[in-house]
């Protein structure tokens, strides 16, 4: 599980977006160690639109070849902990 | 096997039937809603408002989808959806339902051999326009990964397709206010032809959009009217143009052999079809309506028909002066002099112009009308057009004769395209 605050809003807010943009998914049963391809059925086409989401989301920029390191939801979380800057006082 | 036990097995073989209706209209998200409040004399046009807070005023009358199809759909399909696959989707759920088929009866080994055919008018244009906004506000990186599959003209038919596990082919009659239609055509050329047990078959189209209006008012295609009950008058002597609409209406046209085989419910028999094209103009009808009438009785003669069989046509009617006048006069040509009785429904006075998705939509309702013997009424009807002469149902709903009964559906498009769809009620 996310160990302070802000990771485990930050995980909440990624399955809504996950849930939102993968087909079959829900967000219960997006587990920190899911495996995006393997566990939540994210297909090459999947990932990308969940890149898009997330970019708009964070209004962040994921480069191709970060996108294609992450593996699973909790290298996802990882990566935008430490691209997203933390909200005015969040931090634990 | 006798020879004449031979020949009928044959016939059954090539006989497609209807055992599924689905449709999501302005009336209602399914077919039972749609029907009820459509004999009930309901109108389902409203007025919409695209206008931005401070900017020009940018509202018409709309046939808007009574029920939104994305709040029916697991949320990240619908995403990944334009609206007019949502709506194809919808209708074909309620379709296969009504048939007694999974929503993926062509899926795995050993079932039917399913194919779709489902026509588009203008395909996932409001995607393209939202896609475009993304490109103009937000540069390249904004667009959607998803944007091409969605704005292709076969998007709502590959995502039915993908449903039903549609492995005999998915296809997509583009033929502007005929493409429902002509997709029932295809159906049936499909079960005739003997590559598909079962064909969902219909029309989608969610046009509702600023751009769309502008273009057919200026045009002078939409009815100036702002009074929504009255705007879409089909027939009507005071008729000035139509009413735009959305929704879809899918079918499941099957063969007899293979609808009597699993114990379907069939119906009624889609028995023929005619499409031709006018070659005279892009959106003014042929004189005399000539190739409508052609159509019809293509569709007749398909069907093994007689002109004086039928006995009720669903008709385009979109409630312009011209096209009207020259669809009555098609129906005159096509049917004989008298056609006192011949009930004409025109459904657009409630369901508004939904383009692409019309002909299937009123596939629906002919099909409806047939099984229950009662032809739907235009509730907008004041006094027929005297050029029209046509026994136009009004207010109220009119009965049907019992017994064997034929209808015809009609449909017209931008382009000149023609299609008629004859109906025999099921024996």
């Amino acid at each position: 599980m996310p160990t302070t605050a802000d990771d485990r809003q930050m995980f909440d807010e990624l399955r809504e977006v996950l849930a939102a943009t993968v087909e079959d998914v829900s967000p219960e049963e997006v587990g920190l160690d899911a495996d995006l391809r393997d566990d939540l059925g994210v297909d090459s086409l999947a990932l990308l639109e969940l890149v898009a989401a997330i970019e708009e989301r964070w209004q962040v920029k994921i480069p191709v070849e970060e996108a294609a390191r992450l593996a699973t939801v909790s290298d996802v979380v990882d990566h935008l902990c430490g691209v997203v800057a933390a909200p005015a006082g969040g931090t634990a | 096997m006798s020879p004449e036990h031979g020949a009928a097995a044959a016939r059954e073989e090539r006989t497609a039937v209807i055992t599924g209706l689905g449709a999501t209209t302005a009336l209602g998200g399914d077919v039972p809603t749609t029907w009820a409040a459509l004999l009930d004399g309901a109108c389902g046009i409203g007025r919409v408002d695209f206008g931005a807070p401070g900017g020009p005023p940018c509202d018409y009358l709309a046939a808007s989808a009574a029920v939104d199809p994305a709040d029916l759909l697991p949320r990240a399909k619908a995403a990944h959806c334009d609206r007019s696959a949502q709506f194809a989707l919808v209708a074909a759920k309620e379709a296969l339902r009504d048939a007694g088929l999974p929503d993926d009866p062509g899926a795995g080994d050993g079932g039917p051999r399913v194919a779709v055919v489902l026509g588009a008018g203008l395909g996932g244009l409001t995607s393209i326009l939202e896609q475009n906004h993304r490109l103009e506000t937000g540069g390249p990186d904004r667009v959607s990964p998803r944007a091409i599959p969605v704005m292709l003209p076969n998007h709502a038919a590959a995502e039915v397709g993908l449903m039903v596990g549609a492995k005999e082919g998915v296809h997509t009659p583009v033929s502007a206010c005929a493409s429902g239609a002509e997709a029932l055509a295809q159906a049936l050329g499909m079960i005739r032809e003997g590559r598909a047990d079962v064909v969902v078959a219909g029309g989608s189209e969610a046009g509702l959009h600023p751009l769309i209006f502008a273009g057919f008012a200026r045009l002078r295609a939409l009815s100036r009217c702002d009074e929504p009950e009255r705007a879409s008058r089909p027939f009507d002597a005071d008729r000035d143009g139509f009413v735009m609409g959305e929704g879809a209406g899918m079918l499941v046209v099957e063969s007899a052999a293979h609808a009597a085989a699993r114990g379907a419910r069939v119906h009624c028999e889609l028995a023929g079809a005619g499409v031709t094209n006018d070659s005279h103009h892009v959106a003014r009808p042929a004189p005399g309506g000539a190739g409508c009438a052609t159509a019809v009785t293509a569709a007749l003669r398909d069907a093994g028909l007689d002109p004086e069989q039928v006995r009720h046509v669903n008709a385009h009617a979109t409630s312009t002066p011209l096209g009207d006048l020259s669809e009555a006069q098609a129906l005159h040509t096509a049917l004989g002099k008298d056609l006192q009785d011949v009930t004409v429904s025109a459904t657009k006075a409630a369901l508004g112009h939904t383009l692409g998705a019309a002909g299937a939509i009123e596939a629906v309702t002919t099909v409806l009308a047939l099984r229950d013997r009662i032809a739907p009424p235009t509730h907008s009807l004041e006094r027929v057009d005297p050029a029209i002469e046509l026994n136009v149902v009004g207010r109220d709903p009119e009965p049907l004769p019992p017994g064997p009964l034929a209808a015809v559906s009609t449909s017209m498009g931008f382009g000149g395209h023609n299609v008629a769809l004859a109906f025999t009620s099921a024996s």
